[in-house]
């Protein structure tokens, strides 16, 4: 199956093509950096800071997260359709797709509890224990991928 | 080494770029005092227009001094030294005439007891007229030098654009004259209260330090320019280089600091609604040690290709290894402390990236339900990111500096976007109407264009920076 994949011609032609790889990478850059930096700021404040910034607003930065994850699953899989069978050996990868899944099931259950419970945090002026170790826990796995992804880069097979 | 010149040739390079430069300045703050109205700030401007028609003395007295001294030197040719001479007599009469009427309006103004004026706008016409004459006339005295910029050896894939020390010679005049009258300016705010001098004083250290940014690297580039493959000619000793490129770390992480203490104030004070007379007193100590640094980065920068101002005391470096950029370019060429810088300057951009995208989504219209002021607070996250990505550019550049200056066509680009992303942050700290758009409001229609600005440039740095490898 995977060796099908990377014998198709939409894996040559990215693989091959001068543009089609820096482009999904680029693509997948600024993925990278609306995911990051947004569900930070929603931590940072979460924890704490930004005290300016109403709880409830805080549901206007997921629409942008969502996008951002679509992104990156397109332009992920575009890199990864390149050269299946080697990613799939790598253990690096492996751990960083886990990550992933893990990092986009956490974010799903903290939106769903931040719009249940904003409105509440915001009445009480605080957050309630719940929702920061979900926002630190979604945080720290979407860092771990950053950190997981240069990994690969230097250290793999590939 | 000798700071003190000791001949009319040093002495004229090194004040000559101040009219420049120091036009530039000083009209900025004088346009900033006619639209604020202020007029302490105004008087200060025309007090200092004087004091820049007074230093053409010296500039004129010292190059007819140069020309006396280098006229038996076949090094430079008799044209050049005449185009800018031409030139340079028209740039400095304009700029004499323009600290005139300076004085003049100064002396009306004091006399009658009331506020200055710009009758039919003649100061700020002939300062003006003056930026660009004396624009022109340093460019053609680089001419009479620097003759690698002529240089029309280029090899493919080896020599590095001469456009890159050319670049380097008009940039790091930038910071370093940029700090002389930003500290001129900041001492007399401090000293008379005045905030709009002191807004605007720390403005020039921010924009001064960012442009340190383009000057390092495109020094760095100038390096391979000239010695790779050298210039028939012109003796360059990478030891020497190597010199002033240590100094020059120095340099760079003292605009840092002097940079990030301006901009942590020009920020904070907006909630305090007041500028911490003690962090306003870090700042200047911060600014003049980055001075004392950055005259020493310049004064061996032009021991690198002025041989007519050496002495015979002058002691030149000779070990092109020696010294902590070679050391740090050893480190940086090992995977482990590549990988480390990279996975820092990946987390830097998203940082920049995640505060301007969340600015333009306030700003543009799309995330009302906070204020400005809420966003505003946010732009500290930016900033971070800006502090960690210099440093560890710096670093990444370092470890095969000569692939990405050499053949990158990206990579130019992505620094001339990263200078023109990080200033536009600055005028988010510095709107007033701006600042009071609540949650709910529209912003102004002039904020939404910067918003727009600042985007694109960071998007633009992420594309040619993704893209760098691959060019």
């Amino acid at each position: 199956m995977l060796e099908w994949l990377e014998n198709t011609q939409a894996s040559a032609w990215i693989r091959n093509d001068l543009w089609g790889w820096p482009l999904a990478l680029t693509f997948h850059a600024f993925g990278t950096a609306l995911v990051i930096s947004f569900i930070l700021i929603i931590g940072l404040r979460l924890f704490g800071f930004f005290n300016l910034i109403p709880y409830t607003s805080l549901k206007r930065l997921f629409p942008v997260i969502w996008a951002a994850l679509v992104v990156q699953i397109l332009s992920g899989f575009v890199l990864w359709i390149t050269k299946p069978t080697q990613y799939v050996a790598d253990g690096g990868f492996v751990l960083k797709f886990l990550l992933v899944v893990v990092g986009a099931i956490l974010t799903l259950f903290f939106y769903r509890t931040i719009m249940r419970e904003a409105a509440s945090w915001e009445a009480r002026g605080g957050v309630s224990s719940r929702g920061v170790a979900f926002v630190a826990a979604t945080l720290f796995v979407w860092c771990s991928v950053v950190i997981a992804s240069r990994l690969i880069a230097h250290l793999g097979s590939i | 080494m000798h700071l003190i010149p000791q001949s009319w040739s040093h002495l004229h390079i090194l004040i000559s770029v101040f009219p420049s430069v120091g036009l530039v300045i000083v009209l900025g703050f004088y346009i900033a005092a006619i639209r604020t109205g202020s007029d302490f700030v105004r008087r200060t401007c025309l007090v200092l227009f004087g004091f820049l028609a007074l230093l053409s003395v010296p500039i004129y007295v010292s190059g007819i001094g140069s020309m006396a001294a280098l006229s038996a030197n076949p090094r430079f040719s008799k044209d050049a030294i005449n185009t800018h001479y031409d030139w340079g007599m028209v740039a400095l009469a304009i700029v004499a005439a323009a600290g005139i009427a300076a004085w003049v309006e100064l002396w009306r103004s004091w006399r009658a007891c009331r506020t200055s004026g710009d009758p039919f706008h003649l100061v700020l016409g002939l300062t003006t007229v003056a930026l660009g004459l004396t624009i022109v006339a340093d460019e053609l005295g680089w001419k009479i030098n620097h003759r690698e910029l002529q240089s029309v050896i280029s090899i493919t894939d080896v020599s590095t654009p001469q456009a890159w020390s050319h670049a380097h010679i008009i940039l790091n005049h930038i910071p370093t004259a940029g700090y002389v009258f930003a500290i001129a300016f900041f001492i007399t705010a401090l000293v008379a209260n005045n905030e709009v001098m002191k807004r605007g004083s720390l403005t020039v250290f921010v924009i001064c330090s960012i442009i340190g940014v383009p000057t390092y690297v495109a020094g760095t580039a100038a390096m391979w320019a000239l010695t790779q493959p050298p210039i028939p000619d012109i003796e360059i000793s990478k030891a020497v280089i190597n010199g002033h490129r240590d100094m020059a770390l120095w340099t760079l992480f003292g605009l840092a600091f002097t940079g990030s203490a301006a901009w942590i104030e020009l920020w904070r004070s907006r909630y305090r609604g007041r500028f911490s007379p003690v962090w306003l007193n870090v700042v200047l100590l911060l600014a003049l040690v980055t001075l004392g640094f950055m005259t020493e980065t310049g004064h061996r920068g032009g021991l690198i290709n002025h041989p007519e101002i050496r002495l015979p005391a002058d002691i030149l470096p000779t070990d092109e290894n020696a010294g902590i950029s070679a050391a740090l370019e050893a480190t940086m060429k090992q995977m482990a402390w590549f990988a480390s810088w990279q996975t820092v300057h990946f987390f830097g951009y998203c940082l920049i990236f995640g505060a301007a995208f969340a600015a333009a989504l306030r700003v543009l219209g799309f995330w009302k339900s906070a204020s400005f002021a809420a966003m505003h607070q946010l732009l500290v996250l930016g900033f971070i990111g800006v502090l960690m990505n210099v440093v560890s550019g710096m670093l990444m550049m370092l470890s095969d500096s000569y692939r990405y200056v050499v053949g990158d066509i990206g990579f130019a680009p992505k620094i001339a976007l990263i200078v023109i992303g990080a200033i536009a942050i600055v005028y988010f700290s510095l709107s007033d109407r701006l600042w009071k758009v609540k949650a709910g409001e529209d912003a102004p229609a002039a904020a939404k264009w910067v918003a727009v600005m600042v985007l694109l440039a960071w998007a633009g740095v992420i594309v040619f920076g993704r893209l760098l490898p691959f060019l």
